[in-house]
């Protein structure tokens, strides 16, 4: 595009047209909602060590037992003895740790915290937390340690203190979460029924691996049941004290859950929050999705409606605080968790499950306004139009959710990877962009795509631009890539290496998770794990392994500036491109303009159409090739991870032959690199469209888009913002989020942070409040183009 | 069949119903006091300048056969507009795209192979191709063509236009236009011509003759502070309205400042006061509320 137009639609957007900020003004529906919403976001971040001396007193006291035993135990143990409470004005019992907004640490796992990117204020959360003697008795013990000794081979270190104070990976202090387990079956039969399962699974069970499992499967339920009937107690003792009214019915609530089947909309969400919560406690610190609770839960609501037990007013102050209580589950700190919960959707035939309680869920979380959960929908092209543009409206009040996932594509993808079809559309989103199945499959990395880095090898005879990789080449010469296809090929090559060696160490740590990093409660809730009598670890319904691989979009545009400038136009040697990103363009700047000005992915642009399914097909076929899951050896799925990545992982990466500079952010999602997109969002939504989703993204991709709030908030803006998310999604678009903020606001935001505490915008997989955002990262959302 | 223009924008989502691809035609006989895209009003190629792309690598300053430009003492390329005519080699040297030549010829196929990519969207939205400017009618032939083509594509057309122009060309479209967008600027004759540059005479004889031709009109009136924005042009409005009842609707398009940026890159000089600036929310209501109780059909919304 030649110069910025204006067209005579900036009329109607012009100053002082627009209509009010619409900063995530939390709209609670009731007082005690808005009262819990403010407590709950003003708890300090400390750290609870009750979870972390009872394991390390029972695995000590347990050392000859299996370790899926000890950990069932410990965790019984703590359910025990954990003490209770409850925030004023909370109507769901059940919280992760001993105190408010306390986080508790998984010592059997791991003790270092998790790399806090955006928000490094509040790195060095366990300083001096972690008494010396339980650090000491883990340090070699826990997974990461026996993962250092037994599986890389390293000495034990001398004291914890060698251990770094932030984990090199989150697998190394938490289950491996990315799951949403089954709740149909105990919302059926109660915590009752489940144990009656294991206990007559265990009756007469010889082997001892599986009868170990069960033991501890029972030990986990009992636990848990135990946990409840206490809350039933205490929520008693509260309610004799003087308390609420409520209370005495939440403990009748309790006492009833902790075995017997929910028999109301109330009593089968209060189970539902117990088990998210004890799955957490257990350890699966990231990504959980509590199942389709629109769907699990609409007999019980349509059942008291009927009854009169129930009204809307209340069912929604009762989602309210299921929300609420998501964001008050502070694993590793609020708003870390991308726990999410996902509305509608349709069966395998088609037919639009999106009901009454899939509307309530979507206003209870866009009510409030919070980061966390992530909120999604499930696009299809039966879906009820008026619900999704109930839905677009809610983006304009909370910015950026719900975000939505388009059935047909993702049910595709699973399918390709083997998955029945009647099991493909029980999809869930997990965490940032992440896809997994309701109790029969949840997401794991598996290896990587460094594209980027690929890349740099090619143009480098292997040897990087610092010169200091050490390894062999693995391709001809960059003297002798003579045409685009030999450049290509070298590419790949590396590319594959990088999913060679990837695959090598993420295998290692699959290991760690087999042989530690079990979790037998959470395995009750997946399928056949009880049938089978093995922890989840060691094999779901359906074992999907992914590979990784961020950046997709600068990689698409490397490869087109290479071909373009160096094997069309002749312009430039892949040396000088080199040298040229060696030296970030200083004293390349003709050669940089020569590159920024080559074709960019995101703006619908047919020459690009080639090199994203080169690129999508270079690393397929390698992950094909190479990587298979050792339990059961199926295929490996693909995703494109870009979480916190984008900016932080762009401070880290040199320049890039699309004319990028050094330390600035890469592309913060498939749709196009930073600053790139100059189209439009039919180009931008067309250049998604290309990528083959169901070949080559089965486990999730993640596109962005930015709307200025006034083209949701407005009926007639948002019937054609419909419009186009609907043929965008029937062209095969996978996922979609959208950001709806104006950059005014933005910058205002960060001018006077106090005024704006409550804007949620979302950063690349999850969201956040923008005021805690690191500059960098403010930055970056403000520079995405908004449209219109 | 080949036209001239200044830019093709996918998504333009306020020039006509729905999702719409709206083509820019260079060259307008009106040169309006507040027009927003000066870039539309010359037919001839214009070189837009943008200091801050250049990086100084001297290119142009080479090329340039009249010895235009020249490179100032922090290493940036300085274009004397006095000596330049526009030629397109500059900019096609220019790897920083600092310099571009706006206004390139093309032709209906080329412009019909961006327009459709987008015409799923369309289907969706009940959008389709909006023709703008500069003036469309400018152009009639190439207007005609690529209007012609998009309805052989079955695209829904809007014509957005002054309406200055022979009878007989708008005529020539009538069967090829679904909805014009058509401009009302100004009802006093002379203040048009101060305005615009043009009477506006037969800019309403044309409108009155699209209307007894049963065409569909959707009327559009900038309104501009200390200009047009007056109760006299107001009750000329809701007058045309009355006179004129097969007319769909009024719009308004409050006055923004949002094209000064332009100005710079091409060498214009802005011809509006800076003393007039965009209207207030409330102020448009008020012109709105002031024009329904004439029983004018206005489609602006109520804004906050």
């Amino acid at each position: 595009m030649p110069v910025g137009l204006v067209s005579r639609r900036a009329f109607l957007g012009s100053a002082g047209m627009l209509p009010g900020i619409m900063l995530g003004l939390e709209t609670c529906s009731s007082e005690r909602i808005r009262r819990l919403r403010r407590q709950i976001l003003d708890s300090p971040m400390r750290v609870a060590l009750h979870r972390a001396q009872v394991f390390t007193r029972v695995f000590q006291q347990q050392e000859d037992k299996p370790w899926v035993l000890r950990k069932a135990l410990a965790l019984r143990e703590y359910f025990r003895t954990v003490p209770l409470y409850l925030r004023p004005g909370d109507r769901l019992a059940g919280s992760i740790s001993e105190s408010p907004g306390s986080l508790p640490v998984m010592v059997e796992l791991g003790i270092a915290e998790l790399r806090l990117v955006e928000k490094p204020h509040l790195q060095g959360y366990l300083k001096g937390q972690v008494p010396p003697q339980i650090r000491e008795y883990w340090a070699n013990r826990n997974l990461w340690g026996r993962y250092r000794i037994e599986i890389l081979g390293e000495p034990p270190v001398k004291s914890a203190d060698e251990l770094p104070e932030i984990a090199p990976n989150y697998k190394l202090i938490s289950n491996q979460g990315h799951l949403s387990p089954s709740y149909g079956e105990v919302l059926r039969v109660g915590l009752g029924g489940l144990l009656e399962k294991v206990r007559s699974r265990k009756s007469g069970e010889r082997d001892p691996d599986k009868a170990a499992f069960l033991e501890a499967a029972e030990h986990s339920l009992r636990g848990l049941s135990e946990w409840i009937q206490r809350y039933a107690e205490f929520l008693s003792g509260l309610a004799a004290s003087g308390g609420e009214p409520d209370l005495k019915e939440m403990a009748r609530i309790a006492a009833k859950v902790a075995l017997q089947p929910p028999g109301t909309f109330r009593e089968a969400l209060q189970l539902v929050w117990f088990i998210h919560q004890a799955i957490h406690i257990e350890g699966h610190g990231w990504s959980c999705a509590p199942d389709h609770l629109d769907q699990l839960l609409l007999p019980y609501y349509e059942a008291d409606k009927k009854a009169g037990r129930l009204d809307d007013a209340q069912a929604l102050e009762l989602c309210e605080n299921f929300v609420l209580k998501m964001l008050d589950n502070t694993y590793w700190g609020k708003e870390q968790l991308t726990q999410g919960l996902c509305a509608g959707g349709s069966t395998p035939a088609g037919d639009d499950l999106t009901n009454r309680l899939s509307r309530l869920f979507i206003e209870a979380a866009t009510n409030l306004s919070l980061p966390e959960p992530l909120i999604w929908i499930r696009w299809h092209p039966n879906i009820d139009q008026e619900f999704f543009d109930f839905c677009l409206s809610r983006l304009a009040r909370s910015t950026c959710f719900p975000m939505m996932w388009n059935d047909r594509a993702v049910a595709a993808g699973f399918m390709e990877l083997g998955v029945a079809r009647e099991d493909a559309y029980n999809y869930i989103p997990v965490g940032c962009n992440e896809l997994a199945l309701p109790g029969q499959a949840y997401f794991n990395p598996g290896a990587h795509a460094n594209y980027l880095r690929a890349i740099e090898l090619a143009l480098t005879s292997g040897k990087g631009y610092k010169g200091d990789v050490k390894g062999p080449a693995l391709a001809p010469p960059t003297s002798a890539l003579r045409t685009f296809e030999d450049f290509a090929a070298a590419f790949g090559a590396y590319l594959r290496d990088s999913i060679r060696s990837s695959y090598a160490a993420e295998m290692k740590l699959l290991r760690a998770q087999m042989n530690w990093g079990h979790t037998p409660l959470t395995s009750c809730f997946f399928d056949g794990c009880v049938e089978e009598a093995h922890d989840m670890v060691l094999g779901t319904k359906y074992n999907i392994l992914s590979c990784g691989g961020a950046f997709f979009a600068n990689a698409v545009d490397c490869l087109a500036a290479i071909r373009e400038v160096v094997y069309e136009k002749r312009e430039a040697t892949l040396e000088e491109i080199a040298a040229a990103c060696r030296a970030n363009f200083r004293g390349y700047e003709r050669l940089r303009a020569k590159l920024l000005a080559a074709p960019k992915h995101g703006n619908d642009d047919p020459r690009l159409d080639d090199i994203i399914h080169l690129v999508e097909r270079l690393r397929t076929q390698a992950t094909e090739e190479l990587c298979r899951d050792p339990r059961g050896g199926t295929k490996f799925g693909h995703v494109h991870i870009t979480k916190d990545a984008a900016v932080r992982q762009g401070l880290r990466t040199p320049a890039t032959p699309d004319g990028r500079l050094a330390g600035t952010p890469l592309a913060s999602s498939v749709a196009a690199a930073a600053g790139c997109e100059r189209s439009g969002p039919t180009a931008l939504l067309n250049s998604v469209a290309k990528l083959n989703a169901p070949k080559s993204w089965q486990s999730g991709y993640q596109a962005n888009i930015r709307f200025q709030a006034n083209m949701l908030s407005e009926k007639r803006n948002r019937d054609k913002v419909r419009a186009l998310l609907n043929v965008y999604f029937a062209k095969g678009g996978q996922q979609l989020q959208i950001n709806a903020v104006d950059t005014e606001t933005l910058r205002a935001a960060q001018k006077n942070p106090e005024k704006y505490s409550d804007l949620v915008v979302r950063v690349a997989g999850f969201s956040a409040f923008f005021v805690t955002l690191s500059p960098e990262v403010q930055e970056e959302i403000i520079s995405r183009v908004a449209h219109m | 069949m080949t036209g001239r223009i200044f830019d093709i924008q996918r998504f333009s989502i306020h020039d006509g119903p729905g999702i719409r691809t709206t083509v820019f035609l260079k060259g307008c006989p009106l040169a309006c006091l507040w027009c927003q895209n000066p870039e539309g009003i010359s037919p001839e190629p214009q070189l837009s300048y943008l200091p801050e792309k250049c990086i100084g690598c001297g290119e142009c300053v080479k090329v340039c056969p009249r010895g235009a430009l020249a490179l100032n003492r922090t290493g940036k390329a300085v274009l004397a507009r006095y000596y330049c005519q526009p030629c397109s080699r500059c900019a096609s040297v220019c790897d920083a795209q600092a310099l571009e030549l706006v206004g390139r010829d093309v032709s209906v196929t080329e412009v019909l192979e961006v327009v459709l990519r987008d015409r799923d969207y369309y289907a969706a939205s009940g959008g389709g191709i909006t023709l703008s400017g500069g003036e469309p009618l400018f152009q009639p032939a190439f207007t005609g063509a690529l209007l012609g083509a998009a309805r052989s594509k079955g695209l829904h057309t809007c014509l957005e236009t002054s309406g200055f122009a022979e009878w007989k060309e708008l005529e020539n479209l009538l069967g090829l236009v679904d909805l014009f967008l058509y401009d009302y600027k100004e009802t006093d004759p002379q203040l048009h011509e101060r305005f615009t540059g043009k009477a506006n005479k037969p800019i309403l004889e044309n409108l009155r003759r699209l209307h007894e031709r049963g065409a569909k009109i959707l009327l559009r009136c900038p309104m501009i502070p200390e200009h047009n924005a007056r109760q006299e042009h107001l009750d000329g409005i809701a007058t045309l309205w009355r006179e004129l009842p097969r007319l769909l609707g009024v719009e308004l398009l409050p006055y923004h400042r949002l094209g000064r940026s332009k100005l710079r890159r091409f060498g214009l000089q802005d011809r509006m006061p800076e003393s007039v600036k965009p209207p207030e929310p409330e102020t448009v209501n008020g012109w709105v509320k002031y024009l329904a109780a004439k029983g004018v059909r206005v489609i602006n919304p109520i804004r906050a």
